[in-house]
């Protein structure tokens, strides 16, 4: 019997005897495992513009390219080393800041980034606060009122917001705000370093246009998650040592509660990136999404590349940001001993079934996962 | 597999799909249906509202917004379609052989799962229009790859869970073939899983690709599509509000179906496993809350109720605690579950409360404490807890409430601001399960200092002291650590002995635990009730013991209340219960209980079960079950009535017609109370639907 036993339960030993040995401190496996999907996106990027047949000598010239031309213009770009060197050179230059020139401008396409940038950052960091904070109210008093009229009108609001592309959302704000009421500008752009308040003026429509998608996520995640958290024993405990209703709420429940809303948080960092290719349109923003959108119409490969890259590093940024804040919200997992990824962003996005990324799935309810979750277009 | 089947039954899983199936009838056939040119202009019939020719008006340059609809709906639809199956073909298999990699190929995968989860749809599809070529194909196939991970890591996480589940290993041992097994289980385990990320994977897809054509990126201009006919026709909201609301509609409707699909299928699923899963009993902190939130405090209550009826009373003007005439129904008030119950416990008392599970003891113990579930509610009688002890009312200079700080209080219709001054401070509480009663992501001794501090206006040093102090006096080695440890680190009777020092840090003057040695080892638990018992002996705390085990009970309690069905049939001192039952069932209960019989071998249970709450008849409830019942049984009106030769304080009392002529049998030396530790040895199983494990 014993023998017959044992291999499963041996395999299934072995197995955890693996994991525990490969799982190291959980800051350097999070860094190393954004390491790597740096490198394998970069991979991803470069392999992306090396299968096209873009070269500079036809987005410059078009059809009057002679083969001379091509030749001429490739080996002047480097396009003629071996594609490993390439990558290699395009990749230590990135590191290094330089992302090349553009094949149509030349102008160095870090310094084209570096223009657009803070217009996404900024106003998808507006975005990401204002989902915090609507996304929050609307969770928490959707969960106190559990059941309630006002539990349903935010889960109705939050499902229709689900089904609404981003830019109808967007020309609707517009409408109404823009246009109806005349309270802020329909479009346009001052750097908040120029004048911060006529910086919020203009930035405000999109960035509300931008967070409503990311806030309908938190709204869901958080109110399912409070709901079960105020159903545990823990806070039949703290009101039975005394504890207001409120303390138990925020002192105790949203703390454990949290978690699950902030990995969708998380998540919603490339939501709201992608989708300021859209808003960028509408409210005629100078972002990098139209960077990257005339640079498509150019088939203008390293400013393609160069953005692509540079959004894979600020998404990777941000759930590294989200990683240490679930670090924070949870000091018991630091002491825990834990098999699989536990409570990190990364690792709850990456490894399934991990128990935060397994928890945040099934308190999200009927979605298989926090990116559908979250909804609309990245 | 049964889920797809389910979801099926469901009224608004049809309607969703008759509606994707109008969607997809649309996309197949639109362009045929189409009463006119989509691309014909009539300058003549500018931005015309529905009616004429145009059953849905005309766009900017005259052309016919219905056929316009029409046709674009194929080039939307299968677009977003062509993604998902991309996905799916990139997602699926690769996740399902996944579980068969190696550490390093699993770690490799989902590293690369997560580099194609930072990037952005719209853009990373801008980005292979621009270096692919401008089609929708190339568009579509980015997406593709982009949404493949969706599919990967669910087919992944139900592949791996299927990988451990014993049902498998069993299969395996039984000789079957990995192909054989893959085939048969992880097909019907994950194919509802596939379904609904493939609805979700198409309402993203269906968003992104209406974002795209909008920004006509794959499709140029004069074809339809419906982010392409958004893109012109927005722009003239103002005079032709249907051509913008239309496709926008569809896209909701579309949308809409397939989450609402994907939502059915995931609740039919997971229904499905945990009908296969889940544990039979429940643990017994959770058995009246089934639905809502926290506990609401006795909402409801009407405290005027019922005359307090069962004889005479004593008189306990001292009593720590007193109930009178105590009810409390179920199921928003339809059905009585707790049916007249009047006892008092006297400070440095230990009541004990025993019964089967479902006999109303902790129904009445959660109403002494306020912590009813939604639709369960104390509907009459008084919960009276008395003055606090003197020595307690030094300890809290800021708390104004309204009885006073230290005079009676009265439990039932509290509001939630008055039960905060009474919980913690005059009145403690220990429950089975201890650690799921703390906050897992905080110390124990910061919990226990919270309290401490916003009441007492104690420093986070003083606290801090105090706390190491509680833990102390509850005979916790090493104080320090346990302050700062996490409850996963620490053992079952270390937390039941936190929740003590948390329930006596305010000096209540009342007790309760409820079932709070029951899921301990029999050396722990011996050893939790001599701490119980030490500190009511200590501080002159009344404790209010409730167990379904009477051995438990005996050993700490001076006095013990028999629960069955609802009501109490029987009371007095625990010596004299214990020699000398007076009703049948705690007869059967001695007769069960382990007390004073080492030697037993086989589970003893009382034959029969309690009626089911709101079943039971005018006559005696345990009649049907009772081996002297006689036809009076049946009878109305048995009351609890006391029994002649009490001793002591006069308060045995028995609810049996029959309890003068029966000479029942006691426990063996249960008269001589022995030393804690050995009169336990009873089995410790967790609640027991229908049988006492005593």
């Amino acid at each position: 019997m014993s023998a017959v036993l044992s291999p499963p339960r041996a395999r299934r030993a072995g197995l955890l005897a693996r994991r525990a040995a490969r799982a190291p401190r959980p800051l350097g496996r999070v860094l190393a495992g954004a390491a790597t999907v740096f490198l394998l996106s970069s991979l991803l990027t470069f392999g992306l513009g090396a299968v096209s047949d873009a070269n500079p000598a036809a987005a410059v010239l078009g059809e009057t390219a002679t083969p001379a031309d091509i030749a001429r213009l490739d080996h002047q770009f480097g396009l003629d080393r071996p594609l490993p060197v390439q990558y290699g050179s395009w990749l230590l230059h990135a590191l290094g800041g330089d992302l090349g020139v553009s094949w149509f401008t030349t102008v160095p396409v870090a310094d084209s980034i570096a223009a657009a940038l803070p217009v996404d950052l900024s106003i998808a960091g507006l975005a990401l606060l204002l989902a915090v904070l609507l996304g929050g109210a609307a969770g928490v008093s959707a969960a106190l009122s559990n059941g309630g009229r006002l539990d349903r009108a935010v889960t109705a609001v939050c499902t229709l917001l689900g089904t609404l592309p981003a830019f109808v959302i967007a020309i609707g704000l517009i409408t109404l705000v823009a246009v109806q009421f005349r309270l802020l500008p329909s479009g346009g752009y001052v750097p908040f370093s120029q004048n911060p308040g006529e910086w919020l003026r203009f930035a405000l429509l999109p960035a509300l246009a931008l967070s409503l998608d990311a806030a309908a996520g938190i709204a869901r995640q958080l109110r399912t998650s409070l709901v079960a958290e105020l159903r545990e024993n823990y806070a039949t405990g703290a009101l039975m040592r005394g504890l207001s209703w409120r303390r138990v709420l925020f002192g105790h429940a949203l703390r454990n509660a949290a978690g699950p809303a902030v990995t969708v948080l998380g998540m919603s960092v490339p939501v709201l990136i992608g989708g300021a290719v859209v808003t960028e349109r509408i409210f005629n923003l100078p972002g990098i999404a139209q960077l990257s959108l005339r640079a498509a119409e150019q088939h203008d490969v390293p400013v393609i590349q160069g953005t692509l890259l540079v959004t894979v590093a600020v998404v990777l940024a941000a759930n590294l940001a989200v990683d240490a804040l679930l670090f924070t919200l949870n000091p018991a997992a630091r002491r825990r001993a834990r098999p699989t990824g536990a409570a990190t962003g990364t690792a709850a996005a990456t490894t399934p079934g991990a128990t935060t990324g397994a928890k945040a799935v099934h308190a999200a309810g009927p979605v298989p996962s926090a990116t559908a979750a979250s909804g609309g277009a990245r | 597999m049964n889920a797809l089947r389910t979801t099926l039954r469901v009224p608004l899983a049809r309607v969703a799909l008759a509606a994707l199936g109008v969607v997809l009838l649309l996309a197949l056939f639109g362009d045929r249906l189409a009463p006119m040119d989509p691309l014909a202009q009539d300058p003549s019939a500018i931005l015309h509202n529905p009616g004429g020719g145009h059953l849905l008006g005309t766009d900017y340059l005259g052309r016919d917004v219905l056929s316009r609809l029409l046709a674009g709906t194929g080039l939307s639809v299968l677009a977003a379609a062509e993604a998902v199956a991309v996905a799916a073909l990139l997602g699926v298999v690769p996740g399902l052989l996944s579980v068969r990699f190696g550490s390093t190929g699993s770690w490799l995968a989902l590293r690369s799962v997560d580099a194609l989860m930072t990037l952005p749809f719209t853009l990373f599809a801008i980005a292979a229009v621009g270096l692919l070529g401008n089609g929708l194909h190339q568009a579509m196939i980015a997406l593709g790859v982009l949404l493949s991970p969706l599919f990967f890591r669910v087919v992944r996480a139900a592949a791996l869970g299927l990988d451990r589940a014993q049902y498998v290993e069993a299969a395996e041992l039984m000789g079957a073939s990995r192909a054989w097994i893959l085939r048969v289980h992880t097909w019907r385990k994950v194919l509802p899983t596939v379904a609904v990320t493939t609805a979700h994977a198409l309402a993203t897809s269906l968003l992104t690709v209406s974002s795209l054509t909008f920004l006509g990126i794959g499709v140029q201009p004069p074809a339809p599509t419906w982010g392409g006919m958004l893109a012109s026709d927005l722009g003239f909201l103002a005079q032709q509000p249907w051509a913008p609301a239309v496709p926008t509609f569809l896209i909701m409707v579309t949308i809409g179906a397939l989450n609402l699909l994907a939502d059915v299928l995931a609740d039919a699923d997971r229904t499905d496993t945990a009908a296969l899963g889940a544990p039979a009993g429940e643990p017994a902190g959770k058995t009246s809350g089934k639905k809502g939130a926290l506990p609401t405090t006795t909402a409801g209550a009407r405290t005027a109720g019922t005359e307090p009826s069962g004889g005479p009373h004593p008189p306990a003007d001292d009593a720590a605690l007193r109930v009178e005439g105590l009810h409390v129904t179920v199921g928003g008030g339809r059905t009585e579950a707790v049916r007249d119950v009047s006892f008092t416990v006297r400070p440095g008392e230990a009541l004990g409360l025993v019964g089967e599970s479902g006999s109303g003891k902790t129904l009445t113990c959660r109403s002494v404490l306020g912590l009813l579930a939604p639709g369960v509610a104390v509907s009459a009688g008084r919960i009276t807890l008395g003055a606090a002890a003197p020595d307690a009312a030094s300890g809290s200079p800021g708390a104004a409430e309204p009885a006073g700080p230290t005079g009676p209080a009265e439990l039932t219709g509290l509001t939630d601001r008055a039960w905060q001054q009474v919980r913690g401070d005059r009145l403690g509480a220990v429950f089975q399960d201890p650690g799921s009663y703390l906050n897992p992501s905080l110390t124990v001794g910061r919990q226990l200092g919270e309290p401490l501090r916003l009441r007492l206006g104690l420093s986070r040093d003083e606290a801090r002291r105090r706390a190491v102090e509680l833990f102390e006096a509850v005979g916790l080695r090493d104080p320090q650590t346990v302050h700062d440890s996490y409850p996963h680190e620490l053992s079952g009777g270390m937390l039941q002995r936190v929740l003590i020092a948390v329930a006596v840090s305010g000096d209540p003057g009342l007790l309760v635990a409820d079932e709070a040695t029951t899921a301990l080892d029999t050396v722990v638990q011996a050893e939790v009730l001599d701490l119980l018992d030490g500190l009511r002996k200590r501080r002159g705390l009344a404790l209010l013991l409730v167990s379904h085990d009477l051995a438990v009970v005996a050993d700490v309690c001076d006095r013990i209340l028999v629960f069955y069905a609802g009501e109490i049939v029987e009371e007095g001192p625990t010596a004299e219960v214990i020699a000398r039952p007076a009703h049948p069932y705690t007869e059967a209960l001695l007769q069960v209980a382990s007390l004073g019989r080492r030697h037993r071998r086989e589970p003893a249970v009382i034959p029969g079960r309690p009626p089911e709450p709101g079943t039971a008849g005018p006559g005696c409830r345990f009649a049907d079950r009772c081996a002297y019942a006689t036809p009076d049984c049946t009878g109305s009106g048995i009351s609890l009535t006391p029994v002649g030769g009490s001793g002591g304080d006069g308060t045995r009392r028995v609810r049996c017609v029959r309890a003068e002529d029966l000479a029942l049998t006691g426990a063996w030396g249960a008269g001589t109370p022995e030393a804690p530790g050995t009169t336990v040895t009873t089995p410790t199983a967790p609640h027991h639907r229908t049988e006492a494990p005593v």
